[in-house]
């Protein structure tokens, strides 16, 4: 970032305030580009975090993409696409409206099916110990969840696809049963598989 | 100025030149495919081959186009037109080298930021705001381009949703050729989007350019027009076939342009009929 006027449109395009030296003649065309910009961004979130996005628009608040948008500019600082820049900003965004728990598990859920994004893996679990119990391929990672987002998931995904109300959403109640999902590629695919039991066998052992 | 003015360019035909955009692996497929005498790449006569600051190209590569009778193009990929080109001096560096091994006829790149410190803007990029200051940052760049490859740069304009400006896209394209001795290319897609939010006529708006001499290349792609109460939304779609529109307005610049400039089709994403078909659409056109 420079300051220039290119780094005053860029952030201005997402925040929705026009750089106060754009000229009057460009002002309208300039908050069409923003809503288009947004509406990019929006259609991306919706495409790589869909449960995210739905009940954080349910529990946060229906203006949920504008805010990641507005946290856009500042997150492109520390990525180098739109995927990561995504990443930073929800991040941003849920840590500053203090979410509950099951949007911020979801979110961490649906961040496992991205490629290049970071896994906050657990490397205390003993891996060796674990694939004794479970064919695990080696590059597997153990991630941990404070509740059951697989079952979470499957209830979220159900009402957003069937574009249920802001209520249904908002009465759901995630089983709070913490959870060790093992995450792996396999034939392009990440898959997650909960291995909570076979962590507890392999502790035991 | 350097050497090579835009009126000096080695390999201008007085028959038009197709090309096809493509990465430096799509380059390989590309030439194995014509020396295999598949599709309509008969008609093609060179690769317009984009190349990042992170790219190698494929050491086969040269020989291969030499083999297949493809001469290359480099689109020089993720510099800011728009910004001191000192600022990007390293990722400049690193361009050129990669592009050196296929002696290009020329080197091209659309005037706008691209990367936003580390971040790769793509869709997300900005067009130039078109001004004084603008130009005298792109005209600098132009000129220690030319310098540092020896080559013949030509600038294009880019996508375009919206426009800053205190003078027009075209009259700012003449005085930076004016003013850098650079060459031009005009996507047409991009030109069909810039007059949509302008409100301007792109044939008309073609023919009264007094600069259109000095487009020694252009480009072709897909695009979407959704319609409004208003003016259309444009959106570029390079995997679309080619609208009839967008031949409507190539038409009217070759007229302007009175001679035969090389046109590249950029159409990634588009599967292989598509392709075709706009090789012969554009050929046809053309003719």
């Amino acid at each position: 970032m420079t300051g220039d006027r290119y780094d005053d449109l860029l952030v201005g395009l997402y925040t929705g305030a026009a750089p106060a030296w754009l000229p009057a003649t460009a002002r309208a065309s300039f908050v069409d580009e923003s809503v288009r910009r947004c509406c990019d961004l929006s259609a991306a979130l919706a495409e790589h975090w869909p449960c995210t996005s739905y009940l954080a628009r349910a529990v946060l608040g229906g203006d949920f993409p504008d805010r990641v948008c507005a946290a856009f500019p500042a997150a492109c600082r520390h990525a180098r696409e739109l995927t990561g820049a995504l990443h930073v900003a929800v991040t941003s965004v849920l840590a500053g409206a203090d979410a509950p728990a099951l949007v911020r598990e979801l979110f961490r859920y649906e961040s496992l099916r991205l490629p290049g994004l970071p896994v906050d893996r657990d490397a205390e679990v003993p891996l060796d110990r674990l694939r004794a119990r479970r064919p695990l391929p080696a590059e597997a990672a153990v991630v941990r969840f404070e509740l059951d987002v697989i079952t979470a998931h499957v209830h979220i995904d159900l009402y957003r696809r069937s574009h249920a109300s802001d209520a249904i959403a908002l009465a759901y109640q995630a089983p709070a049963r913490p959870r060790a999902l093992a995450v792996y590629r396999r034939g392009g695919e990440v898959r997650a598989v909960d291995v909570t039991d076979a962590i507890a066998e392999a502790a035991c052992a | 100025m350097s050497r090579h003015h835009a009126g000096s360019a080695r390999s201008l035909s007085a028959t038009t030149m197709l090309g096809l955009s493509a990465t430096p692996a799509e380059a390989v497929a590309y030439c194995a495919a014509k020396l295999r005498g598949e599709r309509e790449l008969a008609r093609i006569s060179f690769l317009n081959i984009g190349v990042g600051s992170d790219d190698t190209v494929p050491p086969e590569l040269p020989g291969l186009l030499r083999d297949a009778g493809l001469a290359a193009t480099v689109h020089l990929i993720d510099l800011n037109m728009v910004r001191p080109i000192e600022l990007q001096r390293a990722e400049l560096d690193r361009v050129l080298a990669a592009a050196e091994p296929l002696d290009p006829m020329w080197l091209q790149e659309d005037l706008g930021l691209w990367r936003w410190g580390n971040f790769d803007l793509l869709a997300h990029m900005l067009n130039p705001i078109l001004d004084e200051p603008t130009l005298a940052v792109a005209a600098a760049n132009v000129r220690a381009i030319m310098q540092r490859s020896g080559r013949l740069f030509l600038a294009e304009n880019a996508p375009a949703h919206f426009s800053v400006e205190d003078m027009d896209l075209l009259s700012f394209l003449g005085r930076l050729s004016d003013e850098s001795g650079c060459g031009l290319i005009i996507d047409v897609g991009h030109l069909i989007g810039y007059c949509l939010v302008t409100g301007r006529d792109p044939c008309a708006y073609v023919a009264g350019w007094d600069h259109a001499d000095r487009v020694l290349e252009v480009h072709m792609s897909g695009y979407d027009l959704l319609p409004t109460a208003d003016a259309p939304l444009w959106r570029d779609d390079h995997a679309r076939p080619l609208p009839p529109a967008a031949l409507v307005v190539l038409r009217a610049l070759l007229d302007r342009i009175g001679r035969a400039p090389a046109i590249t089709l950029e159409q990634e994403g588009a599967p292989d009929h598509v392709v075709d078909g706009n090789v012969v659409a554009v050929a046809e056109a053309a003719a």
